[in-house]
């Protein structure tokens, strides 16, 4: 771990923020000079996107036959790779906050113990959708099984806790004990060795900027939803000027100190970016994505990504999955949810050639007890989590055992936080899991599709 | 880093408004108008509000709810209050260094841990640490709760040494170990762990004779505390950021100097450094190289919107919703880590600029703002308590004062620019 003060307060003068800055330049030198003095640069992409998802891949699974780990998942592109687009492997963490039921999500419907555990919160047959005699998924995710997807068992820390917090700062750290204090999340520590000077790396969605995403260098930033977005408002002639003023501030000066010039990259930057998220359609005709906070983050995140804009981890939530009560209704609308703007979200990835450029991975603080309290469940201990993109189908590692409880009646969780989160990390991203985990286990093998 | 010209005569006496208020306001424009920078430095101080609060003494669920939704509007209030001005950026500058966080702390407890900070912000380092040591957030943020002498928590003696007072390098492991046990034995807020009383109990402390800094002989807390403050590391390390907190830049190697001498003369009295630091070269004249932290950006671009922290009103509307806190990567009582937040130019990054330029599509002007602020270039950056600007700044200004008609939200839109000028970014 880095420790308090080592390299935070570090001036990062040095950094090289020039690119974006050096090609928003460029542009403005060149042959786009006039129309970006006059805001026009930031013209939207107002081409109606192909908007039938369902003339995507036909699906895989959707009879709910066994997974076949063997089989490369059925890839819905034709990746191109144009010269000169950069196919930088990107990562897409879905943060299930409050505490995913992976008994709900990924069911071991033939275990006896299941039904003694939780009379009230049996799904019925129609609610499932087979994966092989003992396991089914729920039908909640029906669109993404059919898309395909890794389902990983097990997935937990050891000598968890039950405290939301606590467990959550586990995660976004990526250390087993959070009892010290962290100054960096997982997620930013992998931006750190990610970063090559474009001026986002990482990118946090949600409401709040994940604590995941904190990093040593300022290369991640936070976005959420404002209301008025000032990137989209194309026709708005105050817009147009407010966006050519900021293009103007971003012009050196003869007297200019190191820290303005820094500031004015920052300008530039934040314009460049801007004009990557121009295009992001959530709310009108051509709408493909649903108009929930999730439909955002993701519509977000696919612009970000097709534009090749040098961000290589995204962060999205979604919740509240604690179901303390109510879990049967919660728990199916929040993977319904789920379900729905993900696939929109691989269907649009797909369009624009990028299946297999993007890792999608759940994240959640930790799964729910077996047994019921209730109409729902409190806080257990492993559960599971879902990747999508270049991965194998089916389900990986061992479910977690109903006889063989800890001491708090919870899963014995039998894959690793930093198992999981070295797979992402070295398995995919090709980041040394020593430079962003402390004594990390090695790759899970067999599930990524790489 | 090239040298900028030197500050004019009216750009001195606006970076006095911009250093010796929290968030300037047109009222601080107009009681310096017409004056030096030495007599506009006289009358900021002079005028300037010391806010030590007709809070009551507990942050309770009553209190809070008839006024406040929350804490952060509480310590907006403070931070927006007219007039508030050195100690207010003190009371800031002290919750940067000596962390601690609603995530291990009751919101009661940091609101305690803010009256104590209220009330030292500018007296005397030494009583601050003693009383910051026993302080009930403190002591549950850096578990210094609970810690008992047979296995003490190191968490409190490390970060006092390492990020209070001295800087790593000054002190060994086995220093950290021998303060931990002096430290121990307390404890706070009853079963919970939520509430501001502590307690002492001789059982769970350490009565036996420690190895400190090289000195062997029974230690407490007090003793501790006041070895490290003696420590020649100290008056550097502390005099050294707090200028570059209030002066923007980095004291040269004998001010520098100076300042550190000054603060042990004075027995480690902060108000002595203050004014050195105000009537120094550095203050009006050095070029600015730290850059506005989200707060003190937030609240300077507050005021020049005409925002406050406590309205409600379609006329009065708040720019300051707790969230943007959270956009702009800067919450209060909630730092990142117990080393604060970093003092680097990430605060003018792509993803600052794209949060700041979020909230300022979504603001609307106060009447009072629209009828009283000429829609010109020299008016708004009066407003924003700026007098020189780069010629770039000046001419994105022109542009958009040429080309947005008056009557659609002209103001508007010269005030989003000038408070996203690299110039208003500065500290």
């Amino acid at each position: 771990m880095t420790k308090p003060g080592d390299d935070k307060t570090t001036s990062t003068n040095d950094e090289p923020t020039g690119p974006s800055r050096r090609r928003f330049l460029g542009m403005l030198a060149g042959t786009a000079g006039a129309a970006a003095a006059a805001g026009a640069v930031y013209v939207a992409s107002n081409d109606p996107s192909p908007s039938n998802p369902s003339a995507g891949p036909s699906p895989t699974n959707a009879d709910g036959s066994p997974a076949d780990p063997t089989t490369v998942p059925a890839s819905p592109t034709t990746t191109n790779n144009v010269p000169g687009r950069t196919t930088d492997r990107t990562l897409v963490v879905v943060e299930l906050n409050g505490g995913n039921d992976g008994l709900a999500t990924l069911v071991p419907y033939s275990n006896d113990r299941l039904a003694e555990f939780r009379p009230r919160l049996t799904p019925s047959e129609s609610e499932l959708i087979l994966i092989d005699d003992d396991y089914a998924i729920t039908s909640a995710l029906e669109k993404n099984w059919a898309q395909g997807m890794a389902l990983v068992q097990g997935v937990g820390l050891p000598n968890g806790s039950g405290s939301h917090f606590e467990m959550e700062r586990r995660w976004w750290s990526g250390t087993d004990m959070g009892r010290e204090l962290e100054t960096t999340g997982f997620l930013g520590r992998l931006c750190d060795e990610l970063d090559r000077g474009d001026p986002i790396t990482g990118l946090s969605l949600g409401t709040r900027r994940s604590p995941a995403m904190l990093s040593a260098k300022p290369v991640t930033a936070g976005l959420t939803n404002p209301g008025v977005s000032w990137w989209t408002q194309q026709q708005n002639a105050w817009f147009t000027n407010l966006r050519s003023g900021i293009a103007a501030m971003a012009i050196d000066a003869p007297a200019d100190t190191s820290t303005v010039q820094t500031a004015r990259d920052g300008l530039s930057s934040a314009l460049d970016f801007a004009g990557v998220l121009s295009g992001v359609r959530v709310d009108d005709a051509t709408n493909r994505y649903p108009g929930t906070a999730l439909g955002w983050q993701f519509a977000i995140a696919a612009e970000v990504i097709g534009a090749d804009a040098g961000v290589r981890v995204i962060h999205i939530t979604h919740g509240n999955f604690d179901t303390h009560d109510d879990q049967s209704g919660t728990h199916k609308h929040l993977l319904r949810q789920l379900d729905d703007a993900l696939s929109v979200f691989r269907d649009d990835l797909a369009q624009r050639g990028r299946t297999d450029q993007v890792l999608i991975a759940t994240t959640s603080e930790f799964g729910r007890r077996p047994q019921q309290s209730g109409t729902g469940t409190d806080h257990g201990a492993a559960s599971m989590a879902m990747m999508a993109g270049p991965v194998l189908n089916g389900r990986f590692g061992e479910h977690p055992s109903l006889k063989k409880l800890d001491d708090n009646d919870n899963l014995v969780p039998t894959l690793s936080m930093a198992e999981y989160y070295t797979t992402i990390a070295e398995g995919w991203l090709e980041v040394p899991a020593s430079l962003v985990l402390s004594k990390p286990p090695p790759v899970v093998p067999g599930i990524l599709d790489t | 880093m090239t040298a900028l010209a030197q500050p004019s005569s009216a750009e001195r006496t606006m970076r006095a408004v911009r250093r010796l208020r929290f968030a300037p306001t047109a009222a601080d424009l107009d009681l310096v108008s017409g004056l030096d920078s030495t007599q506009a430095i006289t009358k900021l101080r002079e005028t300037a509000v010391i806010d030590l609060a007709d809070d009551p003494a507990n942050f309770g669920r009553e209190w809070d709810s008839e006024r406040y939704d929350s804490l952060l509007q509480w310590l907006l209030g403070r931070l927006l209050t007219p007039n508030a001005g050195l100690h207010e950026r003190m009371v800031w500058f002290w919750h940067g260094h000596l962390t601690s966080s609603v995530q291990k702390a009751s919101r009661n407890q940091m609101y305690h841990q803010q009256q104590l900070l209220r009330r030292h912000a500018t007296g005397n380092f030494r009583q601050l640490m003693l009383d910051i040591t026993l302080n009930p957030a403190m002591l549950r943020y850096l578990d210094g709760d609970r810690s008992v002498g047979s296995n003490p928590n190191e968490n409190y003696a490390r970060e006092l040494m390492e990020l209070f007072v001295l800087g790593i390098g000054h002190y060994e492991e086995a220093d950290i170990r021998s303060a931990a046990k002096a430290f121990s034995g307390w404890t706070v807020g009853g079963t919970s762990g939520r509430g501001t009383d502590i307690s002492f109990d001789p059982e769970k402390g350490f009565d036996a004779p420690l190895t400190f800094l090289g000195e062997r002989r029974r230690w407490d807390h007090e003793s501790i505390v006041n070895r490290v403050c003696d420590h020649p590391a100290c008056a550097p390390f502390i005099t050294a950021k707090l200028h570059r907190f209030i002066a923007g830049s980095t004291a040269p190697a004998d001010f520098a100097e100076e300042l550190a001498r000054i603060f042990v003369d004075n027995n480690l009295e902060l108000q002595p450094v203050l004014d050195a630091i105000l009537a120094g070269p550095t203050f009006l004249d050095a070029a600015p190289d730290r850059v506005r932290q989200p707060i003190e950006w937030l609240t300077a671009a507050a005021a020049v919107l005409g925002h406050q922290a406590e309205v409600t009103t379609p006329d009065s509307p708040a720019i300051v919703e707790t969230w943007w806190f959270d956009q702009l990567g800067q919450v209060p009582f909630a730092p990142p880590n117990v080393a604060g937040w970093p003092d680097d130019d990430r605060w003018v990054s792509a993803g600052q600029v794209l949060a700041r330029t979020n909230l300022l599509s979504n603001i609307k002007l106060p009447a009072t703002v629209r009828e009283s602020v000429e829609p010109t270039v020299d008016a708004v950056l009066r407003r924003c308590a700026l007098s020189d600007v780069s010629d770039t700044t000046r001419r994105a200004l022109e542009d958009a004062e040429r080309n947005q008609p008056v009557d659609e939200r002209r103001l508007e839109l010269l005030l989003s620019l000038a408070v996203l000028s690299p110039e208003f970014s500065l500290a």
